[in-house]
């Protein structure tokens, strides 16, 4: 019988449960741990500099490769700074195994004087679908094996394993049932429940959708979860139904697709508030109705919309719209159903359905030229918009893919950017947290090592991680960063404009050359100041051979017009004071005249449904 | 009357209580606090570049000038990066006042899918002393009063208020009589003041010591610093009982202290003080924590007394007198005990423990290695005087032993095994809190890269610490080039060997400055 050692099984267990990837930070307890798992064959281990960013890197490498990573940590600080990563894993529901080391000492929940014993499975609570805490060798391979399968559930999510850090230095003679043996990982691809909609529910939502005559998909992060993006783009065109989607949702459907607005409600402005306040009957795929979704319900929904929801967690269904038609079941399942018993009926799409599908695809491209013409104006400094534009344009040209962080920046990003495929675009979804870029597109870059990454961050986010450029460069990844620097934090500095009077307090940042901090950390770095250096910039950027980063100095004083969608979501329930607006919009009139009338018009378009152009059109 | 607005009720609660500082990034639901704060010239903002910072910046500042700090962080997406920082807060016993908005009231419990929520206040239980949702605008005064009481009171630690948008955005009149009524005065809000204590236990305590022969004292729980009873080193002098001092109260004492006897980590660990441990027949903890628990474990031969200002912390049993009083009036008590006592002082044992101290201190210093021996080397003791030092890293190993023979070095240790790399930000809080102070970072390569972002606040602050970093690379796998890193973000990097004196960067007080090893 062979002697292993606690590190030993615990590599060998997390090999067993088919996780190929591990994103850790060096700690001497850990490097035994992290020398048994650089001798099985087919593993890798990815060392980052911070421990917040180790867990977003691994985050990031399962959304690209749909496959499993873990993240490793040490106790007490180090674990809980990972913490930031899994929660964004936990809005998206995206199975992250979380793995820290723990106190020997049981948890005491008394918060006396012995601090070290709080219980750090309870800190980790409210972000993970499921938790365990390791206190035998022997447990260990089960523990990990429950991981895996309890993080893609129903309730899909991280889940978070507390390892008894004195483990690792115990020795084990005996065999533990279900330790794999010596050899290669076997990477385990996430798997996604196929479960069948009940045919009672089908035939009722079918017949609802039959005779609705404004209808509508609503395509989630279920969608790309599930792998129904084109069995819902087929959908779409079978039947001639206009479709959007939610924040999580982007990508499920291309943006640029005829039928698809784009979506949620502050990206595709008033395509997506004119169809969610007009619709009749709305399929909504895989989507959780959250609260940047405007949680499905009125004032941003219409009451009267019928919908049918399609969700493969139960409780999901009913969180926050009550469907008229629930249908428990996988989306790519339920819809080849649904197809099935529409194509059965002979069903023909009617006449108002085009006529409804025109008039979104006007106000979309209404909203498109409106959008363009407005980036395109002289202004003192470049535009975000036409930053986005170009950028969008380099993606696409070059195939790349596109990881986008930061608060204004990635409306702009879905405002101007291209439409993309459901693998090739990875926004700051549920959390909207900022801070996510580099550890994402690291994580994404080494999932997809055939390709270039484009990193579009804002100047506030892009700090977060500033660290990790030297992770960047020491595993040569072929990143670009893009930064959006704007010299502040500008979607609160909005508020600040809106609400406040202008008094701007931690809003203002000074004027930061990123591209010479990158440079520190060996990186290409150039600063542009307009649009047409860009493409310049990113081929001399390529050229370089390794990652780079393009500093773009661009307007603070530019706003998404979408941004009051934003804020009604944001804001519903708090008063705001009227005086106070008053004299805020009596100050802001420095914005300019012709800012006031672009979100003089998204009011009018998009807040009060006004657009009798795109219904002439029809 | 006037119409007030929740943010404007925090802040007031908040200058009320003596913050002058909240540190802090923005978040829209934060909104009204921040236009209170842009209105008051009595409170300022500090933004660091990610809400770790914060926290951590909050304790280095509570912790070098006894002032309250406040960590102030937005809903979810804020609050999460904001614990892997407060953490540092809870295990060191540091009142950091920690505030987060939430989404609204009639949603925020249980979640909804909220934009950027998540049920915070269950995230924090676990790591603070006290936490609340503050539900209703008229609560604010009250809870934040309460929060800044559970803080400081008994053993420190950090606490936590969720207030959801609705209320921080809710205005309401405030009539003067409201006014008064809601917002009490701060000395009514708490008691502030000494705990003389429980007096038949002091008086056993009294008895005990007097007839010990062989006593030794362990100060821990960050007793002695800066708003924790930083008398205790006249009561210490008086008192003349050899003490260790743990890591938490590191910096505290120094070679001014005659009955010092260094960091109670090295001294257990040195064979000899291993043996003054076993041989005490009395042993005096004032703030029981991690490190004088070990020193407990040994000293198996002594009679304990134990001062606490928490009866919660008194062990029991293992306590011959657990008292509960502030560690000031007790040791003044306990000093005044032994000033009557008839018969010899054990100036005998005091020497010997002393000497042990000290040969303890050397032999760990002669464990470091050749570049933080150099390290060490360039903190000559005139670039020392009237500084705070951090030590961050592998060098902080080896500073308690180092900070034991220098005079008026404010030494703060952070511990490797709790929080990674917290000495950059915690260093900036130290520094806005003494801007009359140089304030040195010394550290490694390994721990400045976790918050190395902060160095563009630092700059933007005029905050400038002077960095004294290892450059022999700890971690195999960091391929930056240091000096450039750093002058990056706009450091002025010298290296050791280039006729460089830390006496000289320091001098350029304002810039942040760099010296590499």
């Amino acid at each position: 019988m062979k002697t292993l050692s606690g590190s030993q099984v615990l590599a060998r267990s997390i090999a067993g449960a088919g996780i190929g990837f591990v994103f850790t930070v060096a700690a001497p307890r850990l490097q035994p741990v992290v020398k048994s798992l650089t001798s099985i064959d087919g593993m890798t281990v990815i060392h980052a500099r911070d421990e917040t960013a180790a867990a977003m890197m691994a985050d990031g490498y399962i959304r690209r490769s749909g496959r499993f990573a873990a993240v490793l940590t040490e106790c007490h600080g180090r674990s809980l700074c990972q913490i930031a990563g899994v929660t964004n894993a936990w809005a998206d529901k995206i199975p992250l195994i979380s793995i820290s080391l723990c106190d020997d000492q049981a948890p005491d929940a008394n918060k006396g004087v012995n601090r070290s014993a709080y219980d750090a499975n309870r800190v980790f609570e409210p972000v993970t679908v499921w938790r365990n805490r390791v206190s035998s060798l022997a447990d260990a391979p089960k523990a990990f094996q429950d991981a895996v399968t309890h993080s893609q559930g129903s309730r899909r999510g991280p889940v978070h394993l507390d390892i008894e850090a004195g483990l690792l230095e115990r020795q084990i003679e005996d065999e533990i049932p279900g330790l794999p043996q010596e050899g290669p990982v076997a990477h385990r691809k996430l798997t996604h429940l196929r479960t069948e909609g009940a045919e009672s529910a089908l035939g009722q939502a079918v017949k609802l959708l039959q005779t609705a005559r404004k209808p509508l998909i609503m395509a989630g992060g279920g969608v790309k979860a599930s792998g129904a993006s084109l069995d819902v783009v087929q959908f779409m065109e079978r039947y001639g139904v206009p479709g959007c989607t939610s924040m999580a949702g982007i990508g499920a459907i291309p943006a640029d697709h005829a039928y698809c607005l784009g979506g949620p409600s502050y990206t595709a402005g008033e395509a997506f508030h004119a169809a969610i306040k007009q619709a009749d009957v709305v399929l909504a795929l895989g989507c959780s109705f959250s609260g940047l979704e405007g949680f499905g319900l009125p004032p941003l929904w219409s009451k009267k919309i019928k919908c049918i929801h399609v969700d493969n967690n139960p409780n999901q269904i009913g969180l926050n719209i009550s469907p008229e038609i629930p249908v428990l079941g996988d989306v790519k399942t339920v819809l080849a159903q649904m197809a099935g018993m529409l194509e059965a009926s002979s069903f023909v799409a009617p006449d108002a359905w085009a006529n409804w599908r025109l008039f979104l695809s006007n106000l979309k491209r209404e909203r498109k030229t409106r959008l363009h013409n407005f980036a395109s104006r002289p202004w003192g400094a470049l535009h975000q918009g036409l930053l986005a534009l170009e950028m969008g344009k380099i993606v696409e040209k070059e195939n790349l893919v596109m990881v986008i962080d930061g608060g204004n920046t990635p409306l702009y990003a879905a405002m101007y950017g291209p439409g993309m495929s459901p693998r090739q675009t990875f926004f700051p979804f549920g959390m909207a947290a900022l801070g996510g870029g580099v550890p994402y597109a690291i994580g994404v870059a080494l999932a997809a090592p055939e390709k270039r990454v484009m990193l579009i961050t804002g100047d506030g986010s892009c700090l977060y991680a500033v660290s990790e450029l030297e992770t960047i460069q020491r595993l040569n990844l072929p990143i670009t960063i893009v930064v959006n620097n704007d010299s502040s934090w500008n979607m609160i500095k909005a508020l600040q404009d809106s609400l406040f009077e202008c008094n701007y307090v931690g809003t203002c940042l000074p004027d930061i050359d990123y591209a010479r901090i990158a440079a520190g950390f060996g990186l290409h770095g150039e600063r542009v100041k307009s649009a047409d250096q860009l493409a310049p910039a990113y081929e001399r950027a390529v050229q370089s051979g390794g990652p780079a980063l393009i500093d773009c100095v661009t307007d603070c004083k530019n706003l998404p017009d979408s941004l009051l969608s934003f804020a009604m979501v944001e804001f519903e329930g708090a008063q705001i004071n009227p005086v106070k607006l008053v004299k805020s919009l009596w100050k802001g009139r420095d914005m300019g005249l012709s800012r006031a009338l672009h979100q003089a018009s998204y009011v009018r378009k998009a807040l009060v449904g006004f657009n009798p152009m795109a219904k002439r059109r029809v | 009357m006037k119409i007030t607005t929740g943010g404007e009720i925090v802040v007031k609660s908040l200058l009320d209580q003596g913050v002058r500082y909240v540190f802090s990034i923005i978040g829209g639901q934060m909104g009204t606090i921040y236009d209170a704060i842009g209105k008051n010239p009595s409170i300022d903002v500090i933004t660091p570049r990610s809400e770790t910072s914060t926290a951590l910046m909050a304790c280095g500042y509570t912790v070098t000038t006894g002032l309250p700090a406040v960590a102030m962080c937005t809903v979810g997406a804020g609050v999460v990066y904001e614990v892997g920082g407060l953490i540092k807060a809870w295990l060191d016993y540091l009142p950091v006042i920690s505030i987060a908005p939430q989404v609204q009231s009639y949603k925020m419990k249980p979640n909804q899918e909220n934009l950027q929520a998540c049920e915070q206040d269950l995230l924090f239980s676990p790591i603070t002393k006290f936490n609340a949702i503050v539900y209703h605008w008229e609560r604010i005064p009250q809870l934040i009063n309460r929060a800044f009481r559970e803080a400081a009171s008994g053993i420190p630690g950090p606490v936590h208020l969720d207030i959801p948008v609705d209320v921080l955005f809710k205005h309401r009149f405030l009539t003067s009589q409201r006014k008064k009524r809601l917002l009490p005065p701060p000395h009514q809000s708490r008691y502030i003041g000494p705990i003389p204590g429980d007096a038949p236990s002091l008086e056993k305590a009294c008895g005990l010591l007097k007839q010990a022969k062989k006593p030794v004292a362990v100060i821990g729980q960050g007793m002695g610093r800066a708003g924790r009873f930083p008398q205790i080193k006249a009561c210490l002098e008086r008192l003349e009982v050899p003490f260790l001092g743990t890591r938490l109260s590191a910096g505290a004492f120094d070679a001014e202290d005659s009955f010092f006897m260094g960091d109670a980590g090295s001294f257990a660990n040195f064979e000899a003080g291993r043996k003054i441990l076993e041989q005490a027949d009395c042993l005096l903890i004032a703030g029981l924590d991690p490190e004088s628990q070990q020193i407990l474990k040994i000293a198996q031969n002594a009679t304990i007394i134990q001062v606490e200002t928490d009866p919660d912390a008194l062990l029991g049993q293992e306590t011959a007198a657990p008292v509960f009083a502030d560690p000031e009036s007790a040791l003044n008590r306990l000093a005044e005990a032994l000033a009557r006592r008839k018969g010899r002082k054990p100036v005998a044992w005091k020497n010997k423990a002393l000497k042990t101290g000290e040969a303890a201190a050397q032999q760990v210093l002669k464990a470091a290695d050749g570049p933080i021996r150099t390290a060490f080397e360039l903190l000559d003791g005139d670039s020392l005087k009237d500084c705070i030092l951090v030590a961050d890293g592998a060098p902080a190993a080896f500073a308690p032993a180092f900070l034991k023979s220098r005079k008026h070095a404010g030494g703060h240790i952070m511990d490797q095994g709790a929080t990674a790399g917290a000495g950059l930000p915690y260093a900036i809080g130290a520094a806005l809190g003494n801007p009359d102070r140089s304030v040195i970072l010394l550290c490694d390569k390994e721990s400045l890269f976790h918050h190395l972002r902060e160095l563009q606040p630092a700059e933007e602050l005029g905050a400038g610490i002077t960095i004294l970093c290892v450059d022999a690379a700890q971690g195999p796998n960091n391929a930056a080039d240091l000096e450039k890193v750093l002058q990056g973000f706009g450091c002025h990097v010298h290296r050791a060997g280039e006729k460089i004196s830390m006496a000289n960067v320091l001098r350029h007080k304002g810039q942040a400055g760099a010296v590499l090893v």
